[in-house]
């Protein structure tokens, strides 16, 4: 009996081409890689005990300071440009947000808040209302009006350009925290790396919150209260995990003995990032099901 | 050449997607006013102290530590979170004979503190106006202080200060402010506050 491939009779089907760049794999590789640095210097300088010689540390520090931007620049922008629709204003949003952080919100965070010099001293219930009120909301607000006025909601295709752009912001805000931590401490270089992770981990975080909300306003018809608890959602997950990851990371005063363990703080940031993205993740993918049955009914 | 880009058609807004963006600006401006406030009330906060013996009442600024333990003043407060030199407000009263004028009080002060402070220097001597007083000046002086422990081998600080006398009921009320000079502006705010608020 004569046997035919199967391949010679059915044609293959085309693959669909995914038109985008995919997200969440930049993020997890771009947390990933951040995340090894962290605790390959933690583990180098905090724990093997090598010693760095002291002319190299502030040089140093600004290369780990500016690490998640050029993560950023090589796992989200370049990698734009090799897929077929790219998403084009990531670069000026990261601009504009690191312009509007260095100008407005940090100067009103430092000068007109002050937080350094009331926060620091309050209970915990108290810092946390108070960092959310102050650094959260300054911080969520700056982001979001960039991201609003310069794509939102033209720039918007799918639910994920959304996190791509507010991701983008994250990365413009977190730098320039990040080089304004080195311009004013003379950290250690592994302390510098758990700093910078910190950052990026929070602004990311908060950014995958408020992206979500954004996208849920562009393509839904959530309620138009929606947008404001993912700001608000994102401000308390700043004013909780500042308080708590500097009570973790810090020796606290007290007759028993402690010493600083930052290994903790950096735990609260990854727990901060992951559990958020993994539940926006859960949410757009939802979201993204309902509307190709709703797609698939429509054409039934 | 003329170049001709075509692009989608931005879409359109809806009305519930202009509410969401109106609901989520409000509730940032309302954070940010919130977060004004909170500064202000964790800031601003006061404690009261009364001396009947004395007559005297003031709010000083809350977690300052307070001393009245010393013959030379009433009552004097300190913020103890200052990394250098902490932050002063003391009170003080000497009796004074009805022909003392407040221009002699000024003097004996400045005599008694360039023997016991260094490198005191006055800075200025200028009328201030004090609630229900007639008559009342302001000194603005600086002075080297050492820290008080030698062996710490630390370099002096630069403090500024500024003291309001007046005459009341037979004595001389010398209420006094001191800080770093490199804070001394912005902490000068709190004294005028401190100010504004005694009774005596």
């Amino acid at each position: 009996m004569t046997s035919y491939n199967q391949r010679l009779l059915i044609p293959p089907e085309e693959e669909e081409v995914y038109p985008y760049r995919r997200v969440w794999r930049s993020v997890i590789v771009e947390s990933l890689a951040l995340l090894v640095l962290t605790l390959g210097l933690f583990a180098l300088l905090g724990i093997a005990g090598v010693q760095l010689p002291e002319a190299a540390r502030r040089p140093l520090n600004y290369v780990v300071a500016g690490m998640p931007l050029g993560l950023w620049l090589v796992f989200s922008l370049l990698q734009e440009r090799a897929v077929p629709e790219p998403r084009r204003r990531l670069l000026g949003v990261v601009v504009v947000t690191a312009l509007a952080a260095n100008a407005v919100s940090l100067p009103l965070i430092e000068h007109v808040f002050q937080v350094e010099r009331w926060l620091p001293l309050g209970n915990a219930l108290n810092r946390i209302v108070g960092y959310t009120f102050t650094v959260g909301i300054v911080q969520e607000f700056t982001k979001y009006l960039v991201v609003r006025y310069l794509v939102w909601p033209n720039e918007l295709r799918t639910r994920m350009d959304s996190i791509a752009y507010n991701l983008a912001a994250a990365i413009g805000f977190a730098t320039v925290l990040n080089i304004q931590y080195v311009l004013t401490t003379d950290a250690p270089v592994d302390i510098t790396a758990m700093r910078v992770f910190g950052n990026v981990a929070l602004q990311s975080a908060g950014s995958i919150l408020v992206g979500y909300g954004l996208a849920e306003v562009r393509f839904s018809r959530p309620t138009p209260l929606l947008l404001t608890f993912t700001l608000a959602a994102a401000a308390t997950l700043a004013g909780v995990v500042i308080p708590v990851r500097s009570g973790l990371a810090n020796a606290s005063l007290t007759f028993n003995p402690t010493i600083a363990s930052p290994i903790r703080g950096l735990a609260v940031s990854v727990a901060a990032l992951a559990g958020i993205a993994l539940a926006i993740g859960f949410l757009i993918e939802n979201a993204e099901r309902q509307d190709r049955e709703a797609a698939a009914a429509r054409e039934v | 050449m003329a170049v001709i880009e075509i692009r989608e058609r931005a879409p359109e807004t809806t009305q519930r997607q202009r509410y969401s963006h109106y609901f989520a600006v409000a509730f940032c401006l309302f954070g940010l006013l919130l977060g004004l406030n909170l500064r202000d009330s964790a800031l601003f906060a006061t404690t009261q102290y009364a001396d009947t013996r004395a007559g005297i009442r003031a709010f000083y600024p809350e977690n300052w530590l307070i001393d009245t333990s010393s013959p030379d003043y009433v009552f004097r407060v300190r913020d103890m979170t200052e990394p250098g030199f902490k932050t002063t407000i003391q009170v003080s009263m000497e009796p004074v004979s009805p022909q003392t004028a407040i221009r002699n009080v000024i003097e004996a002060l400045s005599l008694e503190r360039m023997q016991t402070l260094a490198q005191y220097t006055i800075l200025s001597i200028d009328p201030y106006f004090l609630e229900d007083q007639p008559e009342a000046f302001a000194v603005s002086y600086a002075y080297a202080a050492g820290n008080t422990d030698p062996f710490l081998e630390s370099v002096p600080e630069v403090v500024r200060g500024m003291d309001i006398l007046t005459i009341k009921r037979g004595q001389a009320i010398i209420i006094s402010f001191r800080s770093d000079a490199d804070t001394y502006e912005q902490n000068l705010p709190i004294f005028e506050r401190f100010l504004n608020d005694l009774e005596f």
